[in-house]
């Protein structure tokens, strides 16, 4: 059936799109600054990935792991050495955040040059549910994301440390009166953005080729999704990432592909007309 | 005559403390001591430096000049440091986390406690020190009314287990009503044999609650002595509402 | 006296820039003629980055980044192509309608964006490039997709590229001197005024969507010419040419050259332009070293290069802008405040007749709070009026109703029988209603000088004269300021950027500089905040003669009751929103609510000893 198609396609693009949007929507939310470099941080974990398969031998799903690691870790480098002091400066951060893509990823051109490379994922084979042929590495995607997600959940909602998150994105300065260290929790939002960035481009890798600028669109559309969704909000991510998937699987699929770019932008223009700040937002 | 202060040993004292921003300088040669179990109270007009003295306390202003002692040992203020060693703050505004519910403001407030237990025993003891809350617990804290945020802020600053309670205005833009009812919660806390230092605006209920206070004026500390010696002073008034 | 004063870095004179500039031109005209074609090309593209980056700059003067000029550029180049390819236009004819398109296309998209701020703005921009970059890909028989558009028309009169080269030459000179010009302009002004304090140059009559619009506009149409220009230059566009990344650069070349002054822009595009391409790196190496470059001036010397170089090599340059005049000795607040007192007062006018202002029943409510119950109260002519309270009684808000910074629920203003409500806060301050803040006092990146030119409004506005004339040569608004220097006693700082005079003297420039609007009332937030001793005392003797000798009522909030007693004819208190009391500061004073509201209800609460 087709629509059965169009959902599965739809929500596991949607999930990979969720994952990389959910990370630049925390790091927003805690320092309220535009991180432009995010969309390298999922290339680096599609490369991270493909080389711990490819160089280190380890199976895919280690490799999940070990991308997230390694991306995370970068990502909180970058926090504690570069963002920390931006809090609140927007045109500095964003320039700075900027200058931090352009340097990543253009290593990356040097480096790892145009050769195409792809990461053999153990589950491409395509299954057959009643009637509809699914790609299981879709069917890992959605399902692994919808863990993760629930894990953030909790995390978000039910840990010390994800109520510090949330206390230092509602006001920094009663935060640090709580005895919250504020810098400890941007470092490790950032981390945690780092994480789902790099889980992301590890999800993705065995379904596109390899290249140094596989981050952009990933960054762009996540743009679109936290401005939709409502910066800061990681409902709002979930939500506007569905939204914008089922939007573009459905007109690819009934109309052309070109189509999906233009409505799913006419979308977010006319969401943002009602209501600026998103669909969840509350700035 | 400026009384002595009681004789106990003292949790918090400033000794000489100028501080301020590049600007300006806030506060001129302050100093105060906060003994164990006494409420201390610093009045004085606006704009007079009274939430600047808690703000050096915690860190967030700079001092220029002068020491803060915790303990009888100077130290470098700073807000994690304060609050593991037992000195809560309630701030001006209450600012209260909107989004989040007042169950989860209040575990904020016991962020930097690790003793579960101690925590269990901190919620029972402040909800029903104020039972409005019990009832609005799972309540975002934002849809609050001016005088539950007040009681929530307060509510939060204890779940820390503090020694020491920093209160900024907490009668900030509430009706008489409401004034006199956290005067009441106040007199309650400080029964317990919780010291406070209570920054305030309203003289009257400030030193109605404290057994010492300190009066401000552009920075300086212009009068203190024992609460019931400033109430009848008239230069406590004037320095409201005349010339000093 | 002086600590450290912080005076803007002295800029060579208008004479040493033209030589420089020239002599810079005229070099570059040789090479015109003796490069060979691989220098020539390097240095074409470079001067198109130069376009670029000085007609971006004019917004960021703002503080106001968009993330769309490479868009402009692209609409240019488009225009070009499609008309000379399709169309058989000749090129010429194409130019100006380029720069006509992206003009229109930065005011379609500019009039919604430019009403938000922080980092809407910056998204929407950033939006709109990526939804005019898509379209480019996949309008297919509009503009060709993914193949571009070939064969675009040469300029008839241009046949080779030494040919080009001059063209782009001289479009980068036209560039630099138009822009060069807006940044000597009251816009100019205006526009750093807005960006470094926003509601204040709001309330003293600076108009934000206008002037900020305008700036978006032209930049946008500069990049269009120059987009225009870039299509013949390389005979090929495609949405390949015009990424994500030229709006990137161009905000880059700015940031790391320095956006304070229009020869960084210059100096950074040349530099993130000339050496990649002339070393001739990959476009992957261009870009680390450009992000290298970045992060490092970010880290190290992160006002851009040439501010940082201007500050230290400063006192190379003799200053012959206008400085501090040279006093023989400390002049102390007395002396000027006895210096103000000087002239001679031409009284009281007795307060009567129809009121100034009048706030009607004027009620607002922010979420669940009610702010303001109904406050109703009036000011007449030439009177002075405190406003005091305890704290979070509305007085702040009061006065943003008043100013138009927040609009009541219920009720209304009449200012001089004319109704504000609604009207834009620059609006209201043009009609006469000025007011000052708390937390942003002056322009600080501004000298005290130029802080009261940008107070100094001529009373008719002409746009065309505001952008072209430099304001130094603006005889009505210097002759103003060279007034109000001296009436307020600011000789001695004339040339310093206010942002690091004492506090006191900028607390007096604040009011200056709302006393140069030409204000028939004015609205001060506690105008004694901060200060101390003689400090206080200079600025009551100010504040006084701005009624006594200038007719002009004042609304102040205040804390210190001396100066409302001396200052005031009437006081206002609030409490909770509403009017508390009125009358006389004595009345009021010795009002026992009035004691109550402050002091706190006598209570005779016997205490529990511990």
């Amino acid at each position: 059936m087709e629509i059965a198609q169009v959902l599965v396609n739809g929500i596991s693009y949607a999930a990979s799109l969720a994952l990389v949007a959910i990370g630049l929507t925390i790091v927003f939310g805690v320092l309220r600054v535009v991180n432009f470099a995010h969309g390298a941080l999922f290339m680096l974990g599609a490369y991270a990935t493909y080389y711990i398969t490819a160089s280190f031998k380890w199976n895919y799903f280690l490799a999940i792991i070990g991308a997230a690691l390694v991306v995370g870790l970068i990502s909180a480098f970058a926090a504690a050495a570069l963002f920390s002091r931006y809090r609140d400066l927007l045109l500095e951060g964003a320039v700075m955040s900027i200058a931090l893509a352009l340097l990543i990823t253009n290593l990356g051109w040097l480096q790892f040059s145009a050769v195409p490379r792809t990461v053999k994922s153990p589950i491409d084979d395509v299954i057959d549910i009643g009637g509809v042929r699914v790609l299981v590495q879709r069917l890992f995607i959605i399902v692994l994301t919808a863990a993760l997600l629930v894990g953030l959940q909790f995390f978000v909602k039910r840990s010390r440390m994800g109520r510090a998150m949330r206390a230092v994105q509602q006001d920094p300065h009663a935060a640090r009166l709580q005895g919250i260290k504020v810098d400890q929790v941007v470092v490790l939002t950032f981390a945690i953005g780092g994480v789902l960035a790099g889980i992301a481009g590890a999800l993705v890798s065995p379904t596109q080729t390899l290249q140094p600028s596989m981050g952009e669109q990933p960054l762009l559309l996540a743009f679109v999704v936290i401005i939709l969704g409502g910066m800061g909000s990681i409902p709002g991510a979930v939500l506007a990432s569905l939204v914008l998937g089922l939007t573009q699987s459905t007109t690819s699929t009934y109309w052309t592909p070109q189509a999906a770019t233009w409505l799913s932008f006419s979308l977010v223009i006319a969401v943002l007309a009602i209501r600026p700040k998103g669909l969840l937002g509350h700035e | 005559m400026p009384a002595q202060p009681p004789e106990p040993e003292s949790i918090l004292e400033l000794r000489d403390v100028c501080a301020g921003y590049k600007a300006y300088q806030v506060l001129d040669q302050v100093s105060l001591t906060v003994n164990r179990g006494t409420v201390v109270t610093v009045i004085g007009a606006n704009g007079a430096g009274k939430t600047t003295t808690l703000n050096v306390i915690s860190g967030v202003v700079p001092v220029t000049s002068g020491q803060v002692l915790l303990d009888g040992e100077a130290i470098k203020p700073s807000s994690h440091a304060m609050v593991a060693r037992g000195v809560a703050h309630s701030p001006e505004g209450r600012r209260m986390f909107p989004h989040m519910s007042v169950l989860e403001n209040l575990m904020t407030g016991a962020y930097a406690s690790r003793d579960k237990e101690q925590v269990r025993a901190d919620l029972d003891m402040v909800l029903e020190v104020f039972p409005i809350l019990r009832e609005r617990s799972t309540q975002k804290a934002g849809t609050l009314s001016g005088g539950e945020q007040q009681m929530a802020a307060i509510a939060r600053a204890l779940m820390s287990h503090p020694r020491l309670l920093l209160l900024d205005e907490p009668t900030l833009g509430l009706s008489p009503k409401l004034v006199g009812t956290v005067r009441d919660i106040i007199a309650r806390i400080a029964a317990t044999g919780l010291a406070i230092l209570l920054v305030e605006q309203n003289a009257n209920m400030a030193l109605d609650l404290a057994e010492y206070g300190y009066v401000l004026e552009n920075g300086k500390v212009v009068l203190h002595g024992a609460s019931s010696a400033l109430r009848s002073d008239e230069r406590v008034r004037a320095a409201y509402l005349t010339a000093a | 006296m002086s600590r450290g004063l912080s005076l803007p870095a002295r800029l060579p004179t208008a004479g040493i820039q033209l030589g420089s500039g020239s002599a810079v031109v005229a070099v570059l005209a040789v090479l015109g003629f003796t490069a060979s074609p691989y220098y020539a090309h390097i240095l074409i593209v470079t001067f198109f980055a130069v376009v670029l980056a000085v007609s971006y700059r004019l917004l960021l003067h703002t503080r106001e980044a968009s993330f769309c000029h490479g868009t402009f550029y692209m609409f240019g180049a488009y225009t070009t192509a499609l008309l000379t390819v399709r169309q058989d236009w000749p090129f010429w004819y194409t130019v100006p309608l380029a720069g006509l398109i992206a003009a229109a296309s930065a005011l379609v998209i500019g009039l919604p964006s430019l009403r938000t701020t922080g980092p809407y703005f910056f998204l929407i921009t950033f939006g709109f490039l990526v939804v005019v970059g898509s379209v480019a890909e996949n309008a297919t028989s509009l503009t060709g997709g993914f193949s571009g558009v070939l064969g675009i028309g040469q300029p008839s009169g241009i046949h080779s590229i030494r040919g080009f080269y001059f063209a782009t030459l001289i479009l980068a000179v036209i560039t630099v001197i138009v822009f060069a010009v807006f940044d000597r302009s009251r816009w100019g002004l205006e526009l750093i005024a807005l960006g470094d304090a926003r509601d204040l140059a709001q309330a003293t009559g600076t108009a934000r969507l206008a002037n900020m619009l305008g700036a978006f506009v032209v930049g946008a149409f500069f990049a269009g010419i120059a987009g225009s220009f870039y299509a013949s230059y390389i005979t090929f566009v495609s949405p390949n040419s015009f990424t994500l990344w030229t709006s990137i650069y161009v905000l880059i070349y700015v940031v790391v050259g320095g956006s304070r002054y229009l020869v960084g822009a210059v100096v950074g595009a040349a530099l993130l332009t000339l050496f990649p391409v002339w070393l001739g790196w990959s476009a992957n190496l261009e870009a680390v070293f450009a992000a290298g470059l970045t992060l490092a001036i970010i880290l190290v010397a992160p006002r851009g290069i040439t501010v940082e170089l201007a500050d230290r090599l400063g006192s190379f340059f003799a200053p012959k802008d206008r400085g501090p005049a040279v006093v023989a000795a400390d002049v102390t607040p007395g002396e000027v405040a006895a210096a103000v007192e000087h002239v001679a007062p031409e009284g009281k006018a007795a307060v009567s007749g129809q009121p100034l202002l009048e706030v009607r029943d004027v009620k607002i409510q922010f979420g669940g709070v009610r702010a303001l119950g109904g406050v109703t109260l009036d000011v007449k002519p030439r009177e002075s009026v405190g406003v005091i309270g305890p704290n979070g009684a509305g007085k702040t808000t009061l006065f943003n109703c008043i100013s138009g910074f927040a609009r009541p629920d219920h009720g209304d203003v009449i200012f001089e029988g004319r109704s504000m409500v609604g009207m834009t806060p620059h609006r209201i301050a043009r009609l006469g209603l000025v007011r000052t803040f708390q937390a942003s006092v002056v322009f600080e990146r501004l000298s005290v000088y130029q802080n009261l030119l940008v107070g100094c409004r001529p009373p008719t506005s002409n746009p065309l004269r505001n952008a072209v004339v430099p304001i130094r040569a603006a005889a009505h608004e210097t002759s103003r300021a060279d007034e109000l220097v001296e009436h307020f006693g600011l000789e001695r700082w004339a040339g310093a950027a206010a942002g690091s005079v004492p506090y006191g003297i900028r607390k007096i420039l604040g009011v200056a500089i709302c006393v140069a609007a030409r204000p028939r009332l004015l609205c001060l937030d506690e105008p004694m905040a901060g200060l101390h001793g003689a400090e206080v005392d200079h600025m009551q003797h100010v504040l006084a003669g701005l009624a006594q000798q200038h007719g002009i009522a004042l609304m102040l909030i205040e804390h210190r009751m001396p100066v409302v007693m001396s200052l005031c004819d009437r006081v206002v208190v609030l409490s909770f929103g509403e009017v508390l009391a009125e009358g006389t500061p004595e009345a009021v004073r010795a009002d026992p609510r009035v004691i109550e509201a402050y002091l706190g209800e006598e209570t005779g609460h016997a205490r529990a000893t511990a």
